[in-house]
């Protein structure tokens, strides 16, 4: 590569601005109460029986605010797919009613339908027949009908160094972690700190709103398929030409009859799939739309991807991205490197087999978790994570049997397990003058390196939240937890208390009350 | 992205002088809160916004108006940070909001208008904007710039707080009451923080009172002081009505509990007025002196409080030049129609009825249904010598506002067609 030409690039383009996953559209941004940060569906680590669903709304809920709760207006559903139609078999429904603190402290309560075969199916939706299957108030967990539900703040267990991730991407700074001495000239970014982290949680902090449902994997499994993957994503919707009124407070339970017809204006699978690869003008039709067209409406937003066999006669392989990486010293951190790293280890093998160019639309779309109900993890909890070396072994990352990740548990990190994937895997575009594999021509189907900053976001394959140790362990509740800033829970409902108020008890890392 | 959280946010732009979403605790433990995001983060803007937001709460929760300068301080170096990108969009709306607060309406509406232009997506600038336009006199630019609030999710509130002034302006109070009790209900369904709820209560509370209806408004008031106890609006509304309603002992407490909150010029006013009709003028002095001093206590109030000061002289009949002074350096950057009314009102005081006419014209060109408009009005007229419109105008201040009563019958004893005085209890139609 000539350096020049490479430095060139690295401060060419304009900027691309995408937003985080949290407050990702118009119409989720002004409800906050629908606006889905997250999902997540694994089996329990306890009981591998069991199947725990979680959907979290309610971004950047402030300790120091006390009123997050959920709308009594919106539909919230767990939507459960047997097949790869990603048509809906089952939905699990929550609707909730505000009522006097005398009933329930928290003012609110969540009546939980199904799991139940959808009266219809796509983005316009009534609530399942009958009584609910679960109700009971929020902030605690209700134990009935063999299935626990928690509703109710808690910890944002999202991780990223959103704020560095911006300033890359508009091209005020280069990368994560800085690297001045880079080869071909420095590149900006964080500075290590004493703990050879260099990366901020910009989720830090922050609480969220959690609709947790724990059920047995039985009532999902009598419709699964022999390979007994299921996909699940997370709605939200709202009665159209509605406003909101205090009448909808006092809404009795739902049944077909009285069900209104919900139109979803909301949808969260696989994380960050939208802030990356879904421009901010395209989301709200995004939100709008349901999985089953997914890669007939938004394949053309996903790159390309490497394959074993050089199809543009430059070289460009998995295998040579593989090796650039390493060339370039974006893959040295590690126990013997504290500090000192400029990018985490591969997460896939230098000879990954991959011969489909489809691969990561295939991985990426439709968007919604893919979750194995026969492939019991050796432990949520216990799970030793990776090697760091020649490639990532733990059975639940196998990238494409499940897009990225077996589900996704609390603490998968799953910025870094995105960034490294597509960091491998994504088809550049390089300039003729670099003569790296992948240059030449523009390509179609290719990120264009010299005006797409998000190949500068992706090349370090981590946002140094983890020590330099922890960065290849993707996976496994450890210490620290993923980056997150407090433990996950052991058993339900897993996510982490809410933060408290800035200075009580439990806060981490707020300065001492005067 | 990192667009702030919506219950938050959306108080920014309600744009009354003191609608803070959350009590004390609460804000303080936000600018806590942003300032150790800060620490942990010192490049990232959207943290000086949000701290800037939870100054700016602080501001209008305390009145001390030094949390205004943190505020600008904070956004402006979040703009330092992030000025091209639409994330830059919600420190502009919010510098907006305290350039609003300082009297800097030009500034403001430039601000917001970029706001819009950096996220076309956020609608709440034109909030922003319809106020700004609205102080500066530009009423069609301000019911467009509203017009963008309607049928877009997630600002119903913003919209029925917007429609109700709108309405109040133009008016149809009744459909301003409507607007706002709606807002309410909004507020409490979406379980907006207890002041936000307060503060929409107690505006409620006052387009009943514009409308005569004391009993709606002393109802809103207490709806309000339930929400937010110590709320110094409504206690100030409810001191109001005590002192319209003859109690003025209770009124003397209201207004002095609404000042130990908050010492508002208009507070100090109001309660040397009921110490005047207690016939406690040593009191009421006392009060008056503390209006003027509240004034001009630093530069930040001498800006502010121009108009509140220059009706204050003009309602006492003291230093009528300087009263005129204030309303035309007021009219200097505020051209809405209490500006007109408070300029007609200076000149009325300065014997030039003419102009007074003139500007009062200007006030009423709305159609605002507000009785001490109709009073000024009808006190102008009369200074003409145009007994006809004056007996109309202070026929119309009297249906709102029965108080005026003996005041009018002072001013016109022996004009044909005046609403005579009224047997308690009753109360005629508003026009």
């Amino acid at each position: 590569m000539r350096p020049l030409a490479l430095m060139a690039l690295l401060c060419a383009g304009p900027a691309q601005v995408p937003a985080a996953d949290h407050r990702e559209s118009p119409t989720a941004d002004a409800n906050g109460e629908g606006d889905i940060t997250d999902m997540f569906a694994f089996l329990d680590p306890n009981n591998a029986s069991q199947v725990v669903l979680i959907m979290n709304v309610n971004p950047f809920a402030v300790p120091a605010e006390p009123n997050y709760a959920f709308s009594p207006n919106i539909l919230y559903q767990f939507k459960i797919s047997m097949n790869e139609n990603t048509v809906e078999d089952l939905v699990i429904q929550a609707l909730f009613t505000n009522v006097a603190a005398t009933t329930c402290a928290s003012g609110q309560m969540v009546n939980i339908y199904g799991p139940a075969i959808p009266n219809s199916t796509g983005v316009n939706n009534t609530v399942v027949f009958g009584n609910p299957t679960v109700s009971g108030c929020t902030g605690v967990t209700i134990q009935q009908a063999g299935m626990q539900v928690f509703a109710g703040l808690r910890d944002d267990p999202f991780v990223t160094d959103v704020g560095q991730l911006m300033r890359i991407l508009e091209s005020k700074q280069d990368l994560f972690r800085d690297f001045p001495g880079f080869a071909l000239g420095p590149l900006h970014g964080r500075t290590v700190r004493s703990d050879n982290t260099s990366g901020v949680d910009g989720f830090g902090g922050f609480n969220v709103t959690s609709i947790a449902i724990e059920l047995p994997k039985s009532a999902l499994s009598g419709f699964l398929g022999q390979e007994g993957i299921v996909g699940i994503w997370g709605t939200t919707s709202m009665v159209e030409a509605s406003s909101i009124s205090p009448m909808a407070s006092t809404r009795a339970h739902a049944s077909q009859a009285a069900s209104p017809v919900y139109t979803q204006f909301e949808r969260v699978g696989q994380q960050l799939f939208k802030t990356i690869f879904v421009p901010a003008a395209m989301r709200e039709a995004f939100n709008a739309s349901a999985p089953q067209n997914d890669m007939q409406n938004w394949s053309s937003l996903v790159p390309d991807a490497l394959t074993t066999k050089d199809n543009d006669g430059t070289g460009n392989t998995i295998s040579a991205r593989a090796g650039l990486l390493a060339t370039l010293g974006f893959t040295d951190a590690g126990a013997s490197n504290l500090g000192q790293g400029h990018g985490a280890p591969l997460l896939l093998p230098a000879s990954f087999s991959n011969t489909d160019v489809n691969f990561l639309r295939t991985a990426l779309l439709p968007d919604v978790l893919r979750l194995n109900l026969n492939l019991v993890p050796t432990g949520i909890v216990t799970l030793p994570g990776a090697a760091v070396t020649g490639g990532n072994t733990d059975p639940q990352l196998a990238v494409g049997a499940f897009g990225l990740q077996n589900g996704r548990r609390p603490a998968d990190t799953v910025t870094d397990i995105l960034l490294q994937v597509v960091r491998q895997l994504c088809d550049v575009n390089f300039p003729t003058t670099t003569g790296v594999p992948g240059s030449g021509p523009a390509r179609p189907g290719a990120l264009t390196f010299a005006t797409d900053r998000r190949v500068l976001a992706v090349l370090q394959g981590t946002n140094w939240i983890k020590t330099d140790d922890q960065v290849g362990n993707v996976s496994g509740n450890v210490a620290p937890y993923g980056g997150n800033e407090l433990p996950f829970l052991t058993t339900f409902p897993f996510l982490a208390a809410p933060n408290p108020l800035p200075g009580e008890v439990g806060t981490v890392g707020f300065p001492a009350q005067q | 992205m990192r667009r702030i959280a919506a219950r938050a946010a959306l108080a920014i732009f309600l744009l009354a002088p003191a609608a803070a979403q959350t009590g004390p605790r609460e804000s303080d433990n936000q600018i806590r809160f942003f300032q150790w995001k800060v620490s942990q983060d010192p490049d990232d803007s959207s943290w000086y916004d949000r701290l800037g937001v939870a100054y700016i709460q602080k501001a209008r929760e305390t009145g001390d108006v030094t949390y205004y300068d943190l505020a600008a301080k904070s956004l402006e170096k979040s703009l330092d940070l992030e000025s091209d990108h639409p994330e830059a969009a919600s420190a502009k709306k919010h510098l907006a909001t305290v350039y609003y607060a300082n009297h800097r309406f030009g500034e403001s509406l430039k601000l917001a208008q970029e706001a819009v232009k950096l996220n076309p997506a956020d609608v709440t600038p034109y909030a922003l904007i319809g106020d700004a336009r609205s102080e500066m006199g530009e009423y069609g630019e301000a019911w467009e710039a509203w017009q963008h609030l309607q049928n877009s999710r997630g600002v119903e509130y913003l919209e029925q707080t917007k429609a109700s002034v709108r309405s109040l302006l133009t008016g149809d109070t009744q459909a301003a009451i409507e607007h706002m009790r709606h807002a309410a209900d909004i507020a409490v369904a979406s379980r907006m923080p207890r002041e936000t709820i307060a503060w929409s209560c107690f505006t409620l509370g006052d387009n009943y009172f514009q409308a005569g209806d004391l009993a709606g408004a002393k109802a809103a008031y207490n709806e309000a002081l339930k929400t937010y106890p110590d709320y110094h609006r409504a206690l100030a509304g409810l001191a109001r009505i005590s002192s319209a309603e003859g109690r003025q002992s209770e009124a003397i407490g209201l207004y002095q509990k609404a000042i130990g909150i908050i010492p508002l010029p208009v507070y100090a006013a109001a309660l040397g007025d009921v110490y005047a009709k207690a016939g406690k003028p040593a009191e009421a002095r006392k009060q008056y002196n503390l209006v003027e001093y509240i004034a001009r206590l630093n530069a930040f109030n001498r800006t502010v409080y121009n108009r509140e000061l220059s009706v204050f002289y003009s309602d006492h009949d003291i230093h009528p030049q300087e009263a005129l002074e204030l309303a035309r350096k007021e009219f200097e950057v505020r051209h809405d129609i209490y500006t007109w009314d408070t300029l007609a009102w200076a000149l009325y005081k300065n014997n030039q009825q003419q102009e007074a006419a003139a500007a009062m014209k200007e006030a009423l060109s709305l159609g605002t249904k507000d009785a001490l408009l109709f009073f000024h009005a009808g006190k102008i007229y009369k200074g003409l010598g145009d007994n006809e419109k004056a007996v109309d105008y202070l026929n119309r201040a009297i249906a709102l506002n029965p108080q005026l009563t003996n005041v009018a019958r002072a001013l016109v004893p022996a004009a044909p067609g005046l609403i005579p005085a009224l047997v308690p209890g009753t109360r005629p139609n508003p026009q």
